[in-house]
Order: structure tokens, then sequence, then C-alpha cells
């Protein structure tokens, strides 16, 4: 076992916070896979580097395995899986997202972080169906920005706990 | 006081909820020592503070109960009356009523009307007739304390005649005299409190005469001046607790109640019952006695006098008559109690107060604070962090010593540093876990009363014997140890001893005993349940698991005796050929099992027909940190407790066979099942090392070998919850922080060997 030498170190995301009107949205965006996501900022804890996961048997195929943050330990989803898109190599990019979700403390795997962006409510969309082989149930919305999509995530429904079970039979009934 | 002030009224319930327990369980002593001059005032004066500090509050049904009670102790420590099975039986149901009024106080609801039946059962044991003792006794005083009730006499002057039955008339001069006599002392030593330094001592005094002439005012069923008493006895009791400025508040006010007594005494001696408000007089010494000062307008300039106090709290009217003081007169000839504090069996007063962790306003008060459980929670919990990165700084402190690039000084100060810290902080959880612990004797004193109702209900002799009551253990283990102990009380009661016929027919006395024993053993508390009843039927219990289809015959043929006695913890599992209301549904020991286990602890049965079962439990003083195995499994480390563990071996090839598909393992001459750990956690990828030492483990008597790759060592672990996303994780039982702060599973032992032991149940023989 190695100890983890980098310290988790934080990036802050909290730096633009400003009065946020409420035609805003302050968002934080992530690419997994081919896709863009984003979150709404005020749920998401830290950001963290990749750091040493500790497996747990027996665990939902998503879930990579724990660690520890700062003495409390949490689960960590890797969001590939999670998507039931192929699991590639972590890089130098890849980051760890903490958020805080219904009193829960969850981390999940992202391939890197974009950006904090403001973008206006009503570029968003209502979300289509199908958006490229994710299911719809934990998409709140879709940002049309001037050159790409943005797919605005519903955390609650991506991490409830009933929610989980179900995503893993549509998952291995496909 | 109309509005109970919420913080009173906590502390009243904490007091007196402690010496309603205390004075239950002396009443279940007392039966079988009736008549202990000691004991009979021990509970008497338990109930009278209870009583007292009642009616301060107001609380009117609460005190009819106490009062009824109290007037039945009352004639039996004088000697009137003999405390049979059937005055014990009401006494208990008097206590059980308490014991519900004190639940709706604390839930906030109203206090139920206690059952007349019953208050006139009591007062029929203490007035002869029951009319007197329940209308008069319980209700005047009830309507006083009952407080701006204004229809109650006691809020104005005024003068009536003393009404008493005949049986009492003969005897008024002698009590009046008694009173008169008393007064006087109790006067000198109000006198000299503010000048006194032993407080304490004065108070000791000052209570004493006050419980002498209680019981002589009581006799004229005078509530007002019953209040009074109540008022000085009470403050009497918390008079070194007091300071300085509500002192000077609270004597002249005592001083007055005094004065006021003597002239009621004065009154009854011509026949005349002579009445004052003194509801704020009594409310304001309560306040001052709990430290909560007077309210603003009602305080008393420096050095004011008895009737200045009275004039304030509008007792009187202002007319300065001279309170008359007579010269004093020695001791009260029947002062009751000699305080040794001494006393062997029955601790007096003093001690029980003293000894209880926390009670607020008794004599002792500085020497213990009452501390909200989550704040020592929060405690613990820091502690735990503590020590997680009190191991990291030791796993650091070895590398560095390790590294010859470090210079030698450094190096020696660092592995000082690190043991200095390590030693610092094992002390601080010692401390930290110390302050949780509590000793068993709460929990345990319950149960004489328990094992009398049962006996009763069965018509069964049986003794309660309680060994190791000292015995501390943590906060949460005593909440979770409860009902367990009750269930398990239950089954040896009901179960476990014989009816006396039986019992002389097999030739052992009439009188079952259990003993409830507890110890501590190691790092475990060892509670142990024995009974000297029929034990448990072996072919009965096979049977039934065979019915069941929790064995084969076959199988139940080669198992142990203490393997087969473990089925009665199944859920479900009953022998008894009729479910009786005591027990025989198969729930309890089920509800046992799960709550020991919630505790880490295991449980042993074992027994011997004809001679009697015992009930072993073992339990870890604390449930948070505990000392671990970290093994390599694969390329993880996980964390084996090491409480369960009994040895580590390294099985040789020959020893490890496999039985119709599970794998065993030889143990000198016993076969343990062995599991391959890297199986159960999906470990054994390509390239992982071979399991090659067996951890052999024991829960509840069940022993299980585990392969795993490699041993790192000791650590101690704090255990944490997993999430709920990885609750399905079978045999994991929480996480835990490694010295080099990554982080470890903890093994479920319990689980692992249930699921192993399951699906042998069908493949091994």
């Amino acid at each position: 076992m190695t100890t983890p030498t980098t310290s988790a170190s934080t990036e802050t995301t909290g730096e633009e916070i400003t009065s946020v009107d409420s035609a805003q949205l302050q968002l934080v965006s992530f690419v997994v896979g081919q896709e863009e996501f984003a979150i709404d900022i005020l749920s998401v804890q830290e950001i963290n580097r990749m750091m040493e996961l500790t497996r747990v048997p027996q665990s939902p195929p998503e879930v990579e395995g724990v660690i520890n943050l700062r003495g409390r330990i949490i689960p960590v989803v890797d969001l590939r899986t999670r998507f039931g898109m192929e699991s590639c190599e972590r890089t130098g990019q890849s980051r760890i997202v903490v958020v805080e979700v219904l009193g829960r403390v969850v981390g999940f795997i992202v391939d890197r972080v974009n950006e904090v962006l403001r973008i206006s409510r009503q570029i968003v969309e209502a979300p289509p169906s199908m958006i490229a082989s994710i299911d719809s149930e934990y998409i709140s919305g879709v940002g049309k920005l001037e050159d790409r999509l943005l797919i605005l995530l519903d955390l609650e429904k991506l991490f409830a706990g009933d929610v989980l079970g179900a995503i893993d039979e549509t998952q291995s009934g496909s | 006081m109309s509005v109970v002030d919420p913080e009173i009224l906590q502390d009243f319930l904490t007091e007196s909820g402690e010496l309603l327990e205390q004075f239950d369980q002396d009443l279940v002593l007392l039966e079988s020592t009736p008549g202990d001059p000691e004991l009979l005032n021990k509970v008497f004066r338990a109930l009278h503070t209870i009583k007292g500090s009642a009616s301060f509050l107001g609380l009117a049904e609460l005190v009819s109960v106490a009062h009824a009670s109290e007037d039945v102790l009352n004639l039996a420590r004088r000697g009137e009356l003999t405390l049979d099975r059937r005055i014990m039986d009401l006494l208990l149901d008097a206590v059980d009523v308490l014991r519900c009024h004190f639940d709706e106080l604390e839930n906030g609801r109203g206090l139920t009307t206690p059952d007349p039946a019953l208050l006139e059962a009591l007062g029929a044991l203490s007035g002869g007739a029951p009319a007197p003792a329940q209308s008069e006794t319980p209700a005047p005083e009830a309507a006083l304390e009952a407080g701006g009730d204004d229809e109650a006499s006691a809020s104005d002057t005024g003068v009536r005649e003393l009404e008493l039955p005949e049986n009492k008339l003969d005897l008024i001069d002698f009590m009046v005299a008694d009173i008169e006599e008393t007064l006087p002392s109790l006067q000198m030593f109000i006198d000299g409190l503010r000048d006194t330094e032993d407080r304490g001592a004065v108070g000791a005094e000052v209570g004493e005469i006050c419980e002498a002439l209680a019981r002589s005012v009581e006799f004229f069923e005078c509530a007002q001046m019953g209040t009074l008493i109540d008022c000085l006895s009470i403050a009497a009791e918390n008079f070194d607790a007091v300071d300085e400025a509500c002192m000077e508040q609270l004597a002249p006010r005592l001083q007055g109640a005094i004065s006021v007594l003597t002239e009621q005494a004065e009154g009854l001696s011509k026949r005349k019952v002579i009445q004052y408000p003194i509801n704020d007089l009594s409310g304001r010494i309560a306040d001052l006695v709990l430290g909560h000062g007077v309210e603003p307008g009602a305080e008393l300039p420096a050095g004011a006098d008895a009737e200045a106090a009275l004039a304030m709290d509008a007792v009187r009217g202002g007319d300065a008559s001279d309170a008359p003081v007579e010269e004093e007169n020695g001791t009260p000839a029947s002062a009751p109690e000699t305080s040794s504090p001494t006393g062997a069996a029955a601790p007096s007063a003093p001690v029980e107060r003293a000894g209880r962790e926390a009670p607020g306003g008794a004599p002792k008060v500085e020497q213990t604070i009452r501390i909200e459980v989550s704040r020592l929670e929060t405690l613990l919990n820091l502690v735990g962090e503590l020590v997680l990165q009190k191991n990291r700084v030791g796993a650091l402190s070895r590398r560095v010593t390790d590294d010859d690039h470090v210079c030698a000084d450094t190096r020696e100060a660092m592995t000082q540093a690190s043991s200095d810290l390590d030693r610092v902080t094992g002390d601080i959880q010692l401390a930290v876990m110390r302050a949780r612990l509590q000793s068993l004797e709460r929990l345990f004193g319950k149960y004489p009363r328990l094992i009398r109702d049962l006996s009763r209900k069965t018509e069964k002799k049986i003794r309660l014997e309680i060994e190791g009551a000292e015995t501390e253990v943590d906060k949460s283990v005593i909440e979770e140890l409860g009902d367990p102990l009750v269930h398990l009380l239950r089954n040896s009661a009901d179960h476990g001893i014989e009816t006396p016929e039986e019992r002389l027919d097999a030739g052992k006395p009439e009188e079952g005993v259990i003993r409830l024993s507890a110890a501590q053993e190691g790092d475990c508390a060892l509670v142990r349940i024995i009974d000297d009843g029929r034990g448990l039927p072996r072919e009965r219990i096979v049977e039934k698991a065979i019915e069941r289809g929790l064995t084969t015959a076959d199988e139940a043929a080669h198992l142990s005796d203490r393997e087969v006695f473990r089925f009665i913890l199944a859920a479900g599992f009953s022998t008894a050929a009729a479910v009786s209301d005591l027990s025989g549904r198969g729930v309890g020991m089920d509800v046992v099992r799960t709550n020991i286990e919630k505790l880490k602890g295991t449980i042993d049965v074992d027994s011997v027909e004809g001679q009697g079962t015992t009930i072993s439990i073992r339990i870890p003083l604390t449930v948070a940190i505990m000392p671990a195995m970290m093994v390599g499994v694969g390329d993880e480390l996980y964390a084996i407790p090491l409480t369960n563990i009994v040895e580590i071996v390294r099985p040789g090839a020959d020893e490890v066979s496999t039985i119709r598909g599970q794998k065993v393992m030889t143990l000198r001459d016993s076969v343990l099942p062995l599991v391959n750990l890297l199986d159960v956690f999906d470990a054994g990828g390509a390239g992982a090392q071979k399991a090659s030492f067996a951890v052999v483990v024991e829960v509840n008597g069940q022993r299980l070998g585990m392969l795993v790759s490699c041993l790192v060592g000791q650590q101690e672990v704090v255990i944490k919850p997993l999430d709920e996303m990885l609750a399905q994780s079978k045999a994991v039982s929480g996480a835990t922080v490694r010295d080099d702060g990554g982080v470890s599973l903890v093994v479920d032992i319990g689980r692992l060997v249930e699921s192993v032991s399951g699906s042998e149940a069908g493949t091994v023989a």
C-alpha cells in the first residue's frame, strides 16, 4: 500500500460565486466520455485529484470504492460505468468531484473538469427522451450554448439509493 | 408558581427519578427483611423528599399518591403496621403510578388522576377508615399546592377550628408540646446559618429536625405547616450549595417560615388552625434553594429579619409582632436517624445521593456536573479522529526512522515525540471512555422487582442474587443491555426454575436461585445469568430444530451440547409447550441476540439438564474504538477485530481438506470450517498473493478459519459506517482509516461465521 503523498488539493470552485440572480444558473461543467455535463455549483463540496481508492467487495458495479476525505469515508462512483460508457484509463486530468446530495456526501470520477460558468435559465430546455445512450431520468435539462450542448444532471436522482438499484437492472438487461 | 420552570422540572425529574428507582429497589429489599428500621427510614425519607419536591412544583396528583403511600410507610416505621405482601403490592403499584407520572411530566403531558381505588386502599391501611385519608390528607395539600388556585383556603389568612377524628384528640396536647419543643432548636440553627462555615452540617441537623416535625405536623393534617416544613427540609438539603447572595435572601425567609410555624403551633394548642398566604414565601424559598434567585422587586435589604421577609412575601400585612422565641431546648428526643454513611448493606441517604453520577442540588454539587450525552459523544468522536492521526504520525515516524538520509538526532527526536503522542493519546482515550462508563448498578437494580413480580405470578420461589453490579460499561452498552437481560431473566424464571413441588421432588431446595453476575474480563464485560432450574432439554431442542429445518437428524447427532443450545437463539424458536403471558413466543432470544450483536458482543448458552442453565454475554467495553489485526487480502488491507481472533496459524497442505464442498482445516484435534477471504472479497485476481495464513476467529462459541495473504500488524481502528450505497456488502461491518491515511474495510466476523454455518448446516455432517 502506498501512501497518497499529494494531499488532496482542493481546486477552488467558489471564487466566482457572487450573488446569483434567479435568472442565472451557476454551474460546474465536466466531461465524461464524449459528453459535457454540468451540475449546480452549490452542490459541489470540492474537486480533488485522483487518490487511492479502497475497493469494496460486493458493491454495485459503478462504485469504484471508498476514499478517506479528511476522516470521513465516502463512496466514489465512476460516472463512466454509471452511464454505461466504456471505462478508460485514468489520466492526470481525472478528478473526483465531491458533492452533497440529500445529506449524503458522495464522490464521482469524471474525465476532466472544464470550467465554472454562468448561463441564463432561458437557454435550458427540457431533456429529450434520450441523449447519447444516457437515460433521461437523471437529466434535468439541456443547456444550448453557442458552440456546444451542456447536459444538466439531476444529482438527487443520480444518487438516490432506490434509483441505483433500478438502473442496475436496466443496465444488466440491455 | 403556577407555571413550572422547565429547568426546575427537569431537575426534579432527574433527582426524584433516581430517588424513585432507589425507592422501588429498597421496597423489594424491604420485603425480604420486613421491619428493618434502617431500610424503612430510608424508603420513607426517599418518598418524603419526592413528595416535598412535588408539592413545590404543584403536582397535586403526584403528591396525593406519594402522600398516601407515605402514611402507610410511616405506620410501618412506627411498628403499627407490618408490611405484608398485600401492602407491598399496593406500595409497588403506587411506585408504578408515580413512575407513570414522571413519564408524563417528561413528555409534557398532564398528569393522570391516580386510581381512587389505590388511594383508598392505601388510605384504609393508614387511617383505619378509608374516608379521612383519601378525602382529607391528599386533598387540602393538593389544593394548596396547585398554587394560584384561589379557592384554596391557603391563599388567605384565616382561622378555623381544628378538626380531628376522635381517636387523635387524646394526643393533641402531647403533639403540640412536641412541636413547640422542636421549633426553638430549629430557630437556633437557622439563626446561626448566615454565620456558619459548615452549612452542610447545619443542613443535616435541620433536615433531621424537620423530619421529626413533619411527622408531628402530619398528625394534625395541617397542610400549610407541612408545606412550610417541606420547604425547610428541602432548603436544608441544599444549604451548602446556596451562594452568599441567595443566602442573604434565604435566611430571613426561613426565619419567617419558622415564626409562622411557631404561631401556627400556638394556634394548635388552642385547637385553632391558623392559615397564612404562604404561597409566595414557599415559592421564593424554593427558587432560592435552587439558585434561581427571587424575582425583581422581591429582594430583601441586607440584614433583613424574619418580619421583613414575611412582609415582603405578603404573608403578613406588616404588623411587626415579634416572633416569639423561647429558650433553646436541646435536640429533639425523636431525632430519627444516625446519619453514619457507612451502612454496609444499605447505604444511608447521604452516600446514596453523593454516589450517583450527578444529583443536582445534592450536597456535593460542586464535585459532579451534568453533561449532555451529545457533548460526550462529540468528544469521543474527536478522540477517534485523534487516534487515527496519532497512527499516521506513528507511521511517518517509522518511515523517518528507517530513512538513512535523516540525521540520527532527528530520528531519535521523532521517535520520542511519536511515542509521547502515543501515550498521551492513549490516556485521553481512556479518560474519555471512562467519562462514558456507568456502573451496571442502575440496570441491575431494576431486576429484583422483576423477579419478585415473576415469582408471584408463577407461584414459584425465586431468589435473585446479584454480583458485580459495580462493573462499569459504556453508556451505550447499558442502554442496549436492558432488554436482553429482562428477556433472559424472564426465561430463567418462567422456564428455568421449576415449581416448588417439582424442585422438592428433584431433591433441590424449594427456593430457586437466579444469579446475575457481572465482571470485567480483559477488555470485555462478562455478564452471566445462572439459574439452578431444570436446564435445557437437548432432545426437545433438537426435535424443534429439525422440525424448523435448522438441522437434520444426522447432523444433530454430531453436534455438541453448546451447538445445540445455540438453536434457541434463532428467531421464532420456542420449545415452550404453550405461550404464556411471560414468555414462550420465541421472540425473546432473537431480540437478545440482535441487541448483543449490535454491541459487537457474543452470547453463549450452556446447560446441564436438571441442574440449570448458564448464559454468558461478553461485550467489549467500548464499541467505537477497538484494536484490530490488519491483514492483506489480495492487494487490499482489511481489519479484523482483535477480540475475535483466537490464534493465527499457517496451515500445512495436509491440514486443509474439503468435506462436502466446504473447506475445512484441522487445528490440533478439532475441525474448523475454512474460508478464503480472497474468494469472499473477490480479491483473487491475477497475480494476487496466495493466501497462506489462517486467522482463527471465534464468535458466539463458533470458530472459523479465514485464509489471508499476509499479516500486517495490530492497529487501533475507529469504525466508521459505510454509505448506504455500500450496505449490500455482506461481510463488511464498516471502514476505518489506516495509519497511512488509506481506507481499510473491517471484516464482519459475525456475519461471515453465520453465512458459513448457514451453508454448512445443509452440507456438512
